[in-house]
């Protein structure tokens, strides 16, 4: 039997109330390694690619990988699989915090959610009992709260995830909260969730974790973990500064999005980085399980309106999203707004881009002045607080459709070109004219608009092993591919993204997998899963009615040169990596996977 | 001439956050840092004992990584040699160049 696992999967159907319990299926560890790999498996084997996301008839699954509940660094990820409300794609969203590792000593793996309650639920695991319990009184409350109660109702060290009004009020960007302050954000996962009338699930338990082989564990943990004291980036820099200190690396290259990416460059948004946090709102950093590095921020707010107001965050993407995306400097407003956005259970990137993006649909005035309950212009801090409230709350005409994300509102003001989006799903901060690897992974992330399904930016700024030129074009398919496959990989294991700064290759991970569950796939054949994965993620996107015209740019990001700063005159040429790009996946002109290809992954039917 | 030069992270305990610093005519990358390490913490910050450029530390030039700018051309032996820029990189009054450490994640 393959170990790591805890080996049983729950399957939870709320229609029936039925209860099942499955064994992992050792095949697919081998073939989709656990977590994103073997979750997307289930929500591909199960989903009609076809079915509206909200309908009974999608599936959630909350996945661990192997090496929860280890202590391979930074291993505590859970992800959260199913049809994205916000994309109609596959979603598949990455969370930290200690949820994982302890639905793991509680006895399972993954959980399945299926159908609909009748009425709000939320699910007990304590120690392998599975209970289904009336969740009526808590629907709609801020995450914090429920959070907080759920542990008073079942154990008050249950570890927690549940979604909150953005989720209950089914807002198309609503994510699912993990340990009160760790997001699973993106795609619409909390809507799906939230459709089923499900708020979440507490698990506690007191299993052991069990490797395959112990020694081979300790050894490989052992080297991993000096790799990462070795990096400066996992050993200093994020861990003194959180991710934010790429606010200056990425506005200094002219590539920084700004009131809604009209330009590139803010000469002062150095106010919104990981400098000004650590010394304006830093408490302390927060490690999430088994983490060596912590880059998490724990933080209080000390002057100003929103004085006194603690929580954690922001992070360089939603210190960008409701900051210059939005045109804001204020750091205090930003923070604020993310603690919101948490407490509304929103996803942080799609709020601040969805706001910035009402800010110019205002400003050119596509949106009529009696639909908007105060002026929406760029710039200023409260207005974006303000809208981050009515978007969670659904207030109003204009809260309404800012919960339903940027490309819905646009779209309801005849102007879509106006949501910095791909396939429906907000951009991160990263301008693509600016990066052309990490604008390849824009346009073709299965799940949208994404930088973390494919982190080009390591060798495009971070140099993390090597260092390539940001502007070139060359090579960027190749680029590409590898760390979309690669990444596919670390996210099936349960480890995170971050540990690429110090482990750098495969050939670190591998023997970590290996060690723990005693399969001795070689370090080409975990690369392989990886691209076994994405293809499997591509062909659910397929057979949802998804086309190569889905896997661009909006026009603004691909057409429009960037006015000013360091990249003035750039804009992004996809055309001069996509076709190299189908060719290097083995798929056809149209980005279809060929039948070659499917035979060699093993996907063919 | 005189070039700006800002300073990020964990570089700004040692260098403060902006310097201008005036450099004779012609002056490249190499010689804007031994100017800039003009302590013995200040030098170690940037160059190891061998005296190069410690790994992974950051410089840009107007917004883009020295590695990638042109720097000298010249013939050699009847062949045209292209110096890659780095820390030959030419500076010229006005420049901006901005200096990091290892940075990453987001």
């Amino acid at each position: 039997m393959v170990k790591g696992f805890a080996g049983e999967i729950v399957r939870v159907n709320l229609s029936t109330g039925e209860v099942k319990k499955e064994k992992i299926n050792e095949e697919w560890a081998r073939l989709f390694i656990g977590g994103r790999g073997y979750g997307s498996k289930i929500i591909c084997d199960e989903v009609d690619p076809k079915i509206d996301p909200l309908a009974p008839g999608n599936k959630v699954v909350i996945a661990t990988g192997p090496t929860a509940g280890s202590n391979a660094p930074a291993s505590g990820r859970t992800m959260v699989i199913t049809k994205g409300a916000e994309t109609g794609t596959i979603a598949c969203s990455n969370v930290g915090g200690f949820f994982g590792p302890e639905l793991k000593r509680a006895g399972y793996d993954m959980v399945i959610i299926e159908g609909k309650a009748k009425q709000p639920v939320y699910l007990w695991i304590n120690d392998g009992r599975v209970e289904i319990r009336d969740a009526r009184k808590l629907w709609g409350k801020k995450t914090l709260e429920i959070e907080q109660v759920v542990r008073q109702e079942t154990d008050e060290k249950a570890r927690v995830m549940n979604i909150g009004p953005a989720g209950a009020k089914l807002s198309r960007i609503a994510n699912v909260m993990f340990d009160a302050y760790r997001a699973a954000g993106r795609s619409g996962v909390g809507t799906v969730l939230g459709s089923k009338n499900f708020l979440g699930i507490a698990a506690k338990g007191a299993r052991k974790f069990e490797p395959f082989d112990l020694a081979e564990t300790k050894e490989a943990v052992a080297e991993a973990r000096k790799l990462l004291k070795k990096s400066k980036i996992t050993s200093e820099t994020l861990p003194k500064l959180g991710t934010a200190n790429m606010v200056n690396v990425i506005n200094e290259r002219g590539g920084y999005p700004v009131r809604n990416a009209q330009e590139a460059y803010d000469a002062d948004a150095g106010v919104t980085g990981g400098e000004e946090i650590a010394d304006k709102i830093l408490i302390k950093k927060w490690p999430c399980a088994a983490c060596p590095i912590a880059c998490g921020r724990v933080t209080e707010i000390r002057e100003g309106k929103y004085k006194g107001q603690h929580g954690q965050g922001p992070e360089y993407e939603t210190t960008w999203s409701l900051g210059l995306m939005c045109g804001v400097h204020d750091l205090n407003a930003i923070t604020y707004a993310h603690y919101l956005c948490d407490e509304y259970g929103l996803d942080g990137i799609s709020a601040g881009v969805t706001i910035a993006c009402a800010m110019e649909l205002y400003e050119k005035g596509f949106i009529p002045k009696k639909e908007t309950p105060f002026p929406m212009n760029f710039g200023g801090g409260d207005t974006m607080v303000k809208m981050v409230q009515i978007m969670g709350e659904r207030e109003g005409v204009i809260g309404n459709l800012l919960a339903e994300g940027s490309y819905r509102l646009a779209e309801h003001y005849g102007h879509p070109e106006l949501s910095m989006s791909v396939k429906k799903q907000e951009i991160p901060a990263y301008d693509p004219r600016a990066f052309k690897g990490i604008a390849l992974n824009y346009a073709t992330s299965n799940r949208g608009a994404c930088h973390v399904r494919g982190y080009t930016i390591s060798q495009e700024v971070a140099e993390s092993p090597y260092l390539v030129d940001r502007l070139v074009y060359v090579g960027k398919a190749e680029l590409t591919k590898y760390m979309q496959d690669f990444t596919a990989v670390i996210d099936s294991s349960g480890m995170c993204l971050f540990t690429v700064f110090g482990l750098e290759y495969i050939r670190a991970y591998g023997p970590i997998l290996r060690a723990i569950t005693g399969i001795p796939y070689s370090d080409d054949e975990l690369m392989k899963a990886g691209e076994r994965i994405y293809n499997l993620e591509r062909l659910f996107n397929l057979k949802a009615g998804l086309t190569k015209k889905d896997d661009t740019l909006p026009p603004r990001l691909s057409k429009e040169p960037i006015p000013s700063g360091p990249s003035k005159g750039e804009i992004c040429e996809l055309d001069r990596m996509l076709p190299e790009y189908y060719k290097l996946r083995g798929w056809d002109k149209e980005g279809v996977p060929t039948r070659e290809t499917l035979k060699e992954l093993g996907l063919e039917r | 001439m005189k070039v700006k030069v800002k300073f990020f992270a964990t570089f700004r305990e040692l260098f403060g956050a902006e310097k201008e610093i005036e450099l004779e005519s012609g002056s490249n990358i190499q010689d804007l840092l031994n100017v800039l390490g003009d302590s013995r913490q200040r030098r170690q910050k940037i160059f190891d004992r061998s005296g190069k450029l410690r790994p992974h530390i950051k410089i840009l030039k107007n917004g883009r990584d020295i590695q990638f700018l042109d720097g000298v051309r010249m013939e050699l032996e009847g062949k045209q040699i292209q110096f890659l820029g780095g820390l030959q990189a030419r500076l010229d009054d006005g420049d901006v160049v901005a200096i990091f450490p290892p940075v990453g994640g987001g």
